[in-house]
């Protein structure tokens, strides 16, 4: 049973989505399981912060290393859960009632949102692009011939997008326009890059049709594996 | 008094000190103009925090990482408990508790209780180990990952196998052709020319043939299959070339976004 | 007050960093030149500088047109009074920088086209970025009426699952917009039952779910015209599916200051409205040049290195 039922459940679902393109009737049964889909989805939400939760609170009681800040993330997550499950502060409820957008301007959801998540979702981010100068200082060399097509094509694109390769290449006639800088940016992206994105892509589609088939077919069981089996 | 304790304390008042010079005390209406002093001044100070990283790991940046997992922890489950379950799956299962989310009910379908029973399922990894009832929860990742890998399948084999075949095959290796006369007399290095057209076209079949063939490990890569395999490293190069000048420039952008934020709405150094 | 002090002190603050900096980067060079290490927080810094000095300075540069965001700015522009379009924001604050002036671009060409927007999201932050991009365009129009002009149906977890099955059945996975009131009841969504009777779809996103995905599950099995737009580091993984599974691309802040530019020419009203993406490209310029000059830098010190070795072997 613990084995059995849930590659019974991966044969049929995934059985049921790839045959439904192939007969039409069962579209809709395709449909009811991906409904299912996004309503288990919420419930992995419901895992994450139940496991989060679980975590530091055991943090927190057994004092263990930078207990205090497993606090912070308590506070954090009790205050942002309260303002979000009651819509607290939502000016659409005194109208709509709990119906309220929970993101509607001036919620103190969306307040605390903009006011911290935003800014620390978007600093972490930009904190890469100093990373990436450091990283290029330190290792981006024409060692071989390989890293120097890469090192030429990175300093084309960057040129291109800017205006000083604009102006630096500005002065070509219309015939050898090929070569102005913008150009010879736009022609990497759009052809020579695309040409390596589409074996990429067309190799890695290859790689997911394969295993995705293993798994439905139940060859490729690790998924089920681990655990109290 | 030990720095422990100072630290937190004088933070707290330099950022009400920041909160109350933010205010706009002649503003018509109060609770928005606290609110607005609020998110710019929390916005900066944790912009800040942030930042701090770049010099070393500290605990103003262990607070701010901290307080992002809990605040979006939460975040992600409110969104999803109002959208999923509130406006989806509650108005076909029960008519008085849509009524009370303010949702209307939307017609009962019993197998939607299907779904809400492999979550609550889900759920029982949570519970101690000792009780050793973790093991159902399979039930539920195997509904996951055999929808997951379905989905896969179809879309792979259209959209980024056939379509891509399709749309590397359709190519023209001699575009606009009207006879080598023409082609001579009309020759340039124009972007918009018959000679980059065709060339490109070129670059593009080539390409995608050597890529793969760069990715094919069944044979040893020697003689004029090694070859290729060669053209195909430049071309990933080249592919690779490219998404870094674009890391770089997304990358960038944040930064001048978060700058922006600094030296505009915080310091308001810049109109 | 501090802006008028920085104001006054403007030119010369300016020029004494510009020298100070320019010093500072031939320091860089000696030290590559002589080959020793330079501490990473030291570029950091560099780096720093370089942003802060351009934004702080206003750089403004003109952007270049390409065909390949043309193409979504000319379909639009295609497109009768009352046809419908959707958009679709997938992306979180941290995306914003980029994308955020390509959604606010978009809405105000559209609204002001009088085309009919339904707004949506893939991504949980995303219901908070379309409150922001709606605010944001409501500024040019404000007698939007909600429901007749545009509405916004909000996020629904389930990724790939999602787009799947709205290719097919809309009201499916949305019944109800983000409030509750049935799709049934919203002009804006009269007759439409699945993506592709939107006239086009837009997607604004930052990674996955995203753009790749609205391609793989909607435009391939229903057909619909599609283009988007894309955070810098995802455009080049898009380009195969360039021109013929979505007609255009606007990439990272390029793309939609090329956006921006396109819609001021067309419609000069909008020169009043901030341009937050062309903002962006003058210290994009700057911050690529110093990364540049970096990897000069760099080369130079390998090769130089590379010689002192051969020398004493």
């Amino acid at each position: 049973m613990k084995r059995t039922i849930p590659i019974l459940i991966t044969f049929i679902t995934g059985g049921i989505i790839v045959l439904a393109e192939f007969i039409p009737p069962w579209a809709i049964l395709r449909e009811h399981v991906l409904i299912y889909f996004q309503i288990i989805a919420v419930f992995a939400f419901f895992l994450g912060g139940g496991s989060l939760l679980k975590i530091n609170c055991q943090k927190v009681v057994r004092k263990r290393e930078d207990w205090q800040f497993a606090i912070v993330t308590l506070v954090g997550f009790f205050i942002m859960l309260a303002l979000g499950l009651f819509k607290m502060g939502n000016p659409e409820m005194v109208d709509l009632g709990f119906a309220a957008d929970l993101n509607a301007s001036g919620s103190w959801f969306k307040n605390v949102f903009d006011a911290v998540k935003a800014p620390l979702s978007a600093s972490m981010y930009s904190l890469l692009a100093f990373f990436i100068a450091s990283a290029s200082y330190r290792a981006f060399r024409a060692k071989n011939s390989d890293a120097t097509v890469l090192l030429v094509s990175a300093f084309i694109i960057l040129l291109g997008q800017t205006f000083v390769g604009v102006v630096s290449t500005g002065w070509m006639p219309e015939w050898m326009s090929f070569f102005k800088v913008e150009n010879l940016s736009l022609w990497l992206l759009a052809k020579a890059n695309l040409a390596g994105q589409r074996a990429i892509l067309i190799g890695i589609a290859l790689g997911i049709i394969s295993m995705s088939l293993r798994v439905i077919l139940g060859i490729e069981r690790t998924h089920l594996s681990g655990g109290d089996e | 008094m030990n720095r422990k304790v100072l630290i937190p304390i004088a933070s707290i008042i330099v950022f009400i000190g920041f909160v109350l010079l933010k205010l706009d005390w002649d503003g018509a209406d109060r609770t928005h103009e606290l609110w607005e002093a609020l998110e710019v001044t929390a916005g900066g100070f944790l912009t800040l925090m942030i930042f701090s990283f770049l010099y070393k790991d500290n605990a103003f940046y262990k607070f701010a990482e901290h307080l992002y997992v809990g605040i979006s922890a939460a975040y992600w489950m409110c969104v999803g408990f109002w959208s999923n379950l509130a406006q989806q799956a509650i108005p076909h299962l029960s008519q008085s508790l849509s009524e009370a989310l303010g949702q209307p009910f939307l017609g009962y379908i019993w197998h939607y209780w299907i779904p809400v029973a492999l979550g609550l399922i889900l759920l029982t990894r949570l519970l101690p180990e000792s009780m050793k009832i973790g093991w159902i929860s399979k039930w539920t990742l195997a509904f996951i990952v055999a929808s997951t890998a379905g989905l896969f399948i179809t879309a792979n084999l259209q959209a980024n196998f056939i379509a891509q075949i399709a749309s590397t095959m359709s190519l023209p290796l001699l575009p606009d052709w009207t006879g080598f006369g023409d082609f001579l007399s009309n020759f340039d290095l124009s972007y918009e020319g018959q000679f980059v057209k065709m060339f490109s076209n070129w670059v593009i079949i080539i390409g995608v043939i050597s890529g793969l063939v760069y990715f094919f490990f069944s044979k040893e890569h020697t003689g004029w299959f090694g070859r290729v395999s060669r053209l195909g490293i430049w071309v990933l190069m080249v592919t690779f070339g490219a998404a870094f000048g674009y890391t770089v420039m997304g990358r960038v952008s944040l930064l001048v976004g978060r700058l922006t934020f600094l030296f505009r709405d915080w310091a308001g150094v810049i109109g | 007050m501090l802006l008028a002090v920085t104001q006054g002190l403007g030119p010369v603050f300016s020029w004494f960093f510009w020298i100070t900096f320019a010093a500072g980067l031939g320091w860089l060079l000696w030290m590559s030149i002589t080959g020793r290490e330079v501490e990473r927080r030291i570029i950091f810094l560099f780096m720093g500088l370089t942003v802060s000095g351009a934004v702080l300075a206003g750089i403004i540069l003109p952007v270049q047109e390409t065909t390949v965001v043309r193409n979504v700015f000319d379909t639009i522009e295609g497109l009768s009074e009352g046809d419908r379009v959707l958009l679709s924001l997938d992306y979180d604050p941290s995306g914003a920088p980029e994308l955020e002036p390509m959604a606010k671009a978009v809405s105000q060409h559209c609204f002001e086209k009088k085309l009919k927007i339904c707004y949506m999201t893939l991504w949980g932050t995303g219901g908070a970025m379309i409150t922001d991009v709606i605010a944001l365009a409501k500024v040019d129009f404000p007698d939007l009426v909600y429901g007749d002009d545009y509405c916004n149906v909000g996020y629904r977890a389930g990724n790939e699952a999602v787009l799947r099955v709205i290719a097919s059945d809309f009201r499916k996975t949305f019944p109800t917009d983000v409030s509750g009131t049935s799709l049934d009841s919203l002009s804006v969504m009269n007759g439409i039952l699945n993506c592709a009777d939107f006239k086009y779809i837009v997607a604004i996103g930052s990674g996955r779910p995203g753009i790749k995905e609205w391609v793989e599950y909607v435009v391939e099995p229903s057909g619909a015209l599609m283009g988007s737009g894309a955070a810098a580091v995802s455009a080049p993984q898009l380009y195969p599916y360039y021109p013929q599974q979505m007609n255009g691309m606007m990439g990272g802040s390029k793309g939609a200051s090329e956006y921006e530019k396109m819609l001021r020419r067309v419609y000069p009203k909008f020169k009043s409205s901030r341009a937050q993406a062309t903002e962006i490209m003058g210290p994009q310029t700057v911050a690529h040049v110093f990364l540049m000059l970096l990897i000069v830098f760099a080369n130079i010190s390998y090769f130089l290195a590379k010689k002192r070795k051969g020398a004493s072997a």
